[in-house]
């Protein structure tokens, strides 16, 4: 690194981030085929012209700034793309999430570039060296194609991340001349860069040599802006993202699905998102709910929202995505979809395990806690349960089948059968019968009196039997 | 023949008749008559068992006493009992209710997926599951995900399918009379032809 940000490692250091194709990498990420096809971004102001493709596409001759017309000559068969900016931002909002486990200052700079704050971060990291090989492990783990640049003032880190084509970090004297070679055209809009260029200037070395006031009070006003914003006189930026309370993020699909399975690459990009945010905040979700926007603007199917709840919260990736799969393997869409929104319900401060060598209770419960919430969230609520024993003198009231624990084990020493019906089944009055046990509830409770006794059936199914006002009824087998 | 030998002891998944598959690990089923009839000494472990009979007959009490050692250490899942298994009795029996969780599925292919996860899952150590529409597929997927997942599955399945093919490693049949369990061993590795054991019923 330059010795000039480890000297004043408590100064700020911007980092741009330049991220060219985002609506594409987005495609890329959420639907897998994408890879092996020919896909084509394109710009949707006419004259329509290719903004992003494909490594597919481009080994078949598309290039990028190529006309709409020409581009599908070349590849009839590609996949065209209409660009869709609310598309790029919902995911440039979630990069930007990510990117704060590395920092407390992300601003979304512009449509294509993001400034990360990292002077701050740097003894975190043990280095800036560290800190870069850490943020371009998360760039890439989240399938982005980017640039970094890195600058004497965060204006000149997001140029040299969009322009610089060989030098990604320079000091301020290397900044001033690589920006003195640009052309005009690359760093300015085109209704000023045309001003420019009719009177002969061409670079920005030029540019920078007029006098600016003259130069402003002929043309526009904005070009003084632009010379100041470059050269770093100008200390304004957007505001940095702020660091939300809730986690909620959607992602739009820019090819409607009409089966859960589809959905599992877009699912897994939301709930890395969801883990990222939890992690950064120490917290933890224990229910979350997704979403399915289904396409059609009017007249459309309502939103599906799918529930998922736990029984202990986590912050673990892996964990939610087995579960939501296997949760969306009982989902039928009526209606393709076009969107899918996942929002945390109630987060919790995060509970670290410990890692034992011997199995301790904490991870028993944990176990038990991971096969209950498989089972509920694909089987629903009511399909799991645990045993509980109650005081009761009536046998229907000493179980319970709840989560709730034990209220009072009462001590035992009588025949019971190991399987109960809680609404005993009228029988047929049994042939003989032994082991007579008198049983009656308190007179507060309906004063109930039963006379318990066993017996067997033809199939030799010891059952136990009771008689209430004439008819026999079976309360349990001794199975 | 001497390299073949080291090839076939070293393969579990191999059967040498009467020869006593020592390497893999059993659990008592609590009643010494039964484990010294069946080859190994007791239910075989991270494999699907199955006894066959009426419901009701004594299935379940034949297994309480290994659901009861299993339960003290580690998570008993039981899937789509006939009944509700009666706490007090459970208790009676030795068995840890903390550690116990009762799976009731709704339909048949929520049963199979229940089995299948519950044994593949890792988090119970022993499966005991009630499966009246089991087939020779949904049984070698459970054998499957048993020993994927290190779990003992016994499977309580209706009389009239000893006849079908499974693949079980371990099949036995059960009814009783007034005063004893009736099993038929007929299926276990190393076992030649059947054997019949009289347990007193509890």
């Amino acid at each position: 690194m330059s010795t000039h940000h480890s000297k004043s490692a408590r100064r700020k250091c911007w980092l741009g981030i330049f991220t060219p194709q985002l609506q594409l990498d987005q495609l890329c990420i959420t639907q897998s085929e994408m890879h092996e096809i020919e896909v084509v971004i394109v710009r949707r102001q006419k004259p329509s012209a290719v903004i992003s493709a494909n490594k597919t596409a481009l080994q078949v001759g598309i290039e990028l700034g190529q006309t709409l017309d020409r581009a599908k000559a070349i590849a009839p068969s590609a996949r065209f793309i209409e660009q869709r900016p609310e598309i790029e931002q919902e995911f440039q909002h979630s990069i930007a999430i990510q990117l704060q486990s590395m920092s407390s200052e992300v601003i979304c700079y512009d449509s294509e570039t993001l400034l990360v704050e990292i002077g701050a971060s740097e003894s975190l990291f043990g280095g800036f060296d560290p800190l870069l090989d850490k943020l371009r492990e998360l760039l890439s783990s989240l399938g982005l194609c980017f640039r970094l640049g890195l600058g004497p003032h965060p204006h000149a880190s997001t140029l040299i991340a969009r322009y610089a084509n060989t030098a990604w970090q320079m000091d301020a004297k290397e900044y001033k001349q690589w920006l003195e070679q640009r052309l005009v055209t690359e760093v300015l809009p085109l209704s000023l860069a045309d001003s420019l260029e009719a009177m002969g200037v061409h670079q920005v070395g030029q540019w920078f040599a007029l006098d600016q006031r003259s130069l402003s009070r002929r043309f526009d006003k904005r070009l003084l802006e632009f010379k100041q914003l470059y050269l770093g006189e100008t200390q304004t930026l957007p505001t940095a993202l702020g660091f939300e309370e809730t986690f909620s993020s959607k992602i739009s699909l820019q090819q409607s699905v009409d089966n859960t399975q589809s959905l599992r690459f877009v699912l897994a990009r939301l709930i890395n998102d969801l883990c990222a945010f939890l992690r950064l905040r120490q917290q933890a979700c224990i229910s979350c709910e997704l979403a399915l926007h289904h396409e059609g603007r009017r007249n459309c199917h309502p939103i599906t929202r799918i529930q998922l709840s736990l029984s202990e919260a986590t912050q673990n990736a892996a964990q939610l995505q087995s579960l939501w799969q296997q949760r969306l393997e009982t989902v039928t869409l009526e209606s393709p979809v076009d969107g899918v929104s996942l929002d945390a319900g109630q987060l919790q401060a995060y509970e670290a395990k410990t890692q034992d060598l011997l199995l301790n209770r904490n991870q028993q419960r944990t176990e038990k806690n991971g096969l209950i919430d498989l089972i509920r969230n694909r089987l629903g609520t009511e399909s799991v349960c645990t045993l509980c024993l109650y005081d009761d003198h009536r046998p229907e009231q000493q179980l319970e089948t709840s989560a709730k624990p034990p209220a009072y084990v009462m001590p035992l020493g009588l025949q019971r059968p190991v399987g109960f019906y809680p609404n005993a089944k009228p029988i047929c009055a049994p042939q003989g019968s032994h082991h007579t046990e008198y049983l009656e509830s308190g007179w507060w409770l309906n004063d109930q009196r039963r006379i318990y006794t066993i017996d067997q059936d033809s199939n030799g199914t010891k059952r136990w039997i009771y008689c209430e006002k004439g008819q026999w009824f079976c309360q349990g087998v001794f199975d | 023949m001497d390299a073949l030998t080291p090839l076939l002891q070293g393969s579990r998944h191999i059967w040498r008749g009467q020869h006593h598959p020592t390497e893999h690990p059993s659990i008592p089923s609590g009643h010494p008559a039964l484990d010294q009839a069946i080859p190994g000494g007791g239910f075989p472990a991270h494999a699907l068992s199955e006894i066959m009979g009426v419901y009701g007959v004594g299935g379940l009490s034949l297994c309480l006493p290994m659901v009861a050692s299993v339960s003290q250490h580690s998570l008993v899942a039981l899937i789509n009992p006939p009944y509700t298994p009666y706490a007090p009795a459970l208790v009676y029996a030795g068995v840890k209710l903390d550690n116990l969780l009762l799976i009731l599925p709704s339909t048949d292919k929520d049963l199979q997926w229940s089995i299948e996860q519950s044994a593949k899952q890792g988090s119970a150590s022993m499966v005991l599951c009630w499966n009246p529409q089991a087939t020779p597929k949904t049984q070698r997927r459970a054998q499957l995900a048993s020993e994927q997942g290190q779990c003992t599955t016994i499977c309580f399945r209706p009389a009239a399918h000893r006849h079908q093919s499974s693949h079980a490693n371990l099949r036995l049949c059960i009814d009783a009379s007034n005063t004893e369990l009736h099993l038929e061993l007929i299926k276990a590795k190393a076992l030649v032809g059947s054997k019949h054991i009289r347990l007193a019923r509890p």
